[in-house]
């Protein structure tokens, strides 16, 4: 392998691909990222066999071949270039590397890149697209809720479901769930079903967010492979049985509650300091137009006052301090909506525009001393 | 010699000090009102509980031991006569027979010892409400403010000594001094019944500067090993070595050492410090050596459910699971491990456990000892709900469990386990 090329284009695709490495694998040669010359092209690929990213940057290619380098020193090394162009040849024989730039050569000890495995590129006929900048938001407006924790598999992902000209993504972790719906033009007379691991979209979201260009989706039985120009995320799926999610979602409401979003929000953080470990709640009570905030601990007491435009009954709730923090974050609206369904009831939050967000939250019981 | 460098600290904590004592604790120096602290300790606990039981054995041999049948065969506590012909706690019973073959012997009888302790902590209570609990045989008495209703301290120690002796029938060892830790280093310098006074640190400096480090209070084997690296081999040593150098070794601990050594302690007596616990556990010395994690969590899975319950009954919630095994070889390992959110269900705490026995253990090790606890508690404040009704299911399982156990008895209802061989309840002595 030999070729030149720019130190901004190698580091760019470096740092986008190197989230894949993996760090803590048995597998030494899964710590490396493949530098692969072929066609004009340098393909650079990393994955810890869940998740593969792979970039391809413009190269002038002298010689084709391929070769893995360690992602550790890698990243660091092309980070402090200089603004040269790189000259990079292997040695196909031993896996050593030498990059020249300037008047200047170093040596890297790379593996050959028999070992390393190959990306499954999935072939199907389950093929779409989604504008890049919509499907952020739609994740970063979902991902939030899945559960970090991995006794529960299907709890880390995202059910991503596709019928009737509709996809719908919903993600939860038991204690609170996110929704959001997004218009699909179905000319494929496309139907999936599948769970998307929790950090595959985080890092998917990392990478896309360009206006008026868009993600190519295509799904196998096990495989989702997300690919926008140069870049292709390909992601194992998650199999199992996402839980029957729709009953959860409360149908009537005995209160319903519209304000500014950001006013619930400062009111939340600012309270948030004052919960301790054992107690990481703060109360919600609902009377004559007004929500009051509040919280008691060891540390201190917070009591807030937020002028709420009312429906329905008064209501008194106590909700985990962070769920409601995260949730008022993502969504994305000045004014909310919040539905109250009796004290233990789910509460329903949603944008006061539109019909297809929404996210759930859990209030927790309080035990009076 | 060590004694000039501490009467400048001495001086920085008590500007004045010209005089002793006189009959109250006012320093008639300064006028200030000086601190006094009591520990008593009850002189091998154990078996002095059974010879005040059965009086003729006063001044006898008396070994208390484990139960030998379920191979818990150790000496626990001795008589100061059985002591002096060699036997020790943590003594296997046949060397302690051997040793001193006419002694009385008993198996430990827990009921008793909590009786007698109450007793003993009822009697302090008639001087002081300040009475802060620090093991079954050993509490701490605070005596500044009992002064001029009981007498002077050596008094009121005199009359402890002498109540605990004649309605209990056990003696005690009791220290006095400035604060907790002088204290209960004075108790500890004269044992079986002892009463020494440290009346101010300038006396505890002449008392314990000499003395090897190992005997102040906090100091273990390991750091008497390391201290030894430092050239420190009394208490004077470390309380005149510079505490940068044990702050940059041991951080906040060194510097507390340091103040350990000077006697400098400011703890309260805290009579309420029982009433919440930390953590709570189980252990069992097992009637055979296992083998294979199937077996082992059969075991973590009973002990789960016993230190569940003792969790619910508190009122607490836990977030960190300790797992404690012991091979044949007496190798002890104890990891932890936090859990996501605080819990008091057994099926969280197993699952935990379940995963420290994988990331620590070997399935071909045998086990002699398996102990569950969880620590990091919290008092119950709140339960979060979940959609899809899960943990409350659980949790409705447990009170239902609780409310058999506390009618019908804690065997009333087992979870299917316990019906195998290697069940804690199935194995009954032969």
């Amino acid at each position: 392998m030999n070729f030149i090329s720019s130190k901004e284009d190698l580091l760019s695709a470096v740092q986008i691909v190197q989230r894949a490495v993996s760090h803590k694998s048995p597998l030494p040669i899964l710590s490396g990222i493949k530098f692969c010359a072929e066609n004009d092209l340098l393909i650079v690929t990393a994955t810890d066999l869940e998740i593969g990213i792979q970039c391809s940057v413009q190269a002038e290619i002298f010689e084709v071949g391929s070769v893995v380098l360690p992602a550790k020193y890698i990243t660091e090394f092309f980070r402090r270039l200089p603004d040269v162009p790189i000259f990079i040849k292997s040695d196909p024989l031993t896996g050593n590397v030498s990059v020249k730039y300037g008047h200047s050569e170093t040596n890297i000890n790379g593996f050959l890149a028999q070992e390393f495995p190959e990306l499954p590129l999935p072939v199907s006929e389950v093929k779409f697209s989604v504008p890049e900048d919509i499907l952020k938001e739609a994740i970063r407006q979902v991902v939030f809720a899945v559960a970090v924790e991995e006794s529960r598999p299907v709890f880390t992902g995202v059910l991503l479901e596709i019928n009737g000209g509709e996809m719908q993504m919903a993600a939860t972790d038991t204690h609170r769930l996110a929704w959001r719906k997004l218009k699909f033009d179905d000319s494929n007379n496309i139907d999936i079903n599948i769970i998307i691991p929790g950090k595959t979209l985080n890092e998917l979201s990392k990478v896309i967010g360009r206006p008026e260009k868009e993600v190519d989706i295509t799904v196998t039985d096990n495989q989702v492979l997300f690919s926008v120009e140069d870049l292709c995320i390909i992601s194992r799926l998650i199999s199992g049985k996402f839980p029957p999610y729709r009953q959860v979602i409360p149908q009537g409401r005995v209160s319903r509650i519209r304000l500014i979003t950001r006013e619930l929000a400062e009111a939340v953080e600012r309270a948030a300091l004052f919960t301790t470990a054992g107690s990481s709640f703060i109360k919600l009570l609902l009377q004559n137009n007004i929500l009051v905030v509040s919280v008691s601990t060891e540390v201190g007491r917070v009591y807030e006052e937020i002028p709420v435009y009312q429906e329905g009954e008064p209501m008194q709730v106590a909700v985990n301090t962070r769920y409601l923090s995260e949730a008022l974050k993502v969504l994305g609206s000045g004014e909310i909506n919040i539905e109250f369904a009796g004290p233990l009831n789910p509460l329903v939050l949603k944008p006061v525009e539109g019909n297809d967000y929404l996210s759930l939250l859990l209030p927790v019981r309080i035990r009076e001393e | 010699m060590n004694l000039s460098i501490n009467d400048t600290i001495y001086n920085l904590l008590h500007k004045n000090f010209k005089g002793s004592y006189n009959k109250t604790n006012i320093c008639s120096g300064c006028g200030y009102m000086l601190r006094l602290v009591g520990l008593v300790d009850i002189n091998s606990f154990f078996a002095s509980c059974h010879q005040a039981e059965q009086p003729e054995l006063e001044g006898r041999e008396v070994i208390v031991t484990g139960n030998p049948e379920r191979r818990a065969g150790i000496v626990l506590a001795a008589s100061y006569p059985a002591k002096g012909k060699g036997v020790k706690t943590g003594m296997p019973i046949w060397e302690a027979k051997m040793l001193c073959p006419d002694a009385h012997f008993f198996v430990s009888d827990y009921p008793l010892y909590v009786d007698c302790s109450a007793r003993i902590l009822k009697i302090a209570r008639d001087f002081t409400d300040q009475i802060e609990p620090f093991s079954i045989d050993e509490f701490f008495i605070e005596i500044t403010n009992i002064v001029n209703l009981w007498g002077s301290p050596l008094d009121i120690a005199i009359k402890l000594k002498e109540r605990i002796r004649s309605e209990v029938g056990i003696f005690c060892s009791i220290g006095i001094g400035p604060n907790k830790l002088i204290a209960k280093m004075a108790a500890d310098l004269q044992k079986p019944n002892g009463l020494t006074i440290i009346k101010d640190l300038r006396e505890y400096c002449r008392t314990f500067y000499d003395k090897p480090v190992r005997e102040l209070f906090g100091i273990g084997p390991r750091y008497e090993r390391h201290l030894k690296y430092l050239n420190i081999h009394t208490i004077g040593d470390l309380a005149n070595y510079p505490v940068e150098v044990l702050k940059k070794r041991w951080g906040k601990n060194g510097e507390l050492l340091w103040y350990c050594a000077r006697g400098i302690d400011s703890s309260p007596v805290l009579p309420s410090t029982l009433d919440t616990s930390k953590s709570i556990g189980q252990q069992r010395t097992l009637p055979r050596d296992i083998k294979g994690f199937s077996k082992i969590k059969v075991i973590i899975l009973e002990l789960t459910e016993m230190v569940a319950r003792r969790v619910r009954k508190g009122n607490y919630v836990g977030r960190t699971v300790y797992l404690t095994l012991r091979d044949t070889q007496l190798n002890f390992l104890s990891h932890s491990m936090s859990m996501k959110d605080y819990s008091d269900l057994p099926g969280d705490i197993y699952n935990t456990a379940c995963r420290l026995l994988g990331l620590h253990w070997n399935e071909a090790w045998p086990v002699r000892l398996v102990g569950v606890t969880l620590g990091n508690l919290v008092k119950k404040k709140h339960e979060q709900f979940d959609l899809f009704g899960e943990k409350e299911q659980q949790a409705n399982i447990a009170k239902a469990c609780d409310a058999i156990r506390d009618r019908f008895g804690e065997k009333a209802i087992l979870r299917g386990v316990s019906l195998t061989e290697e069940s804690l309840y199935g194995w009954k002595p032969q």
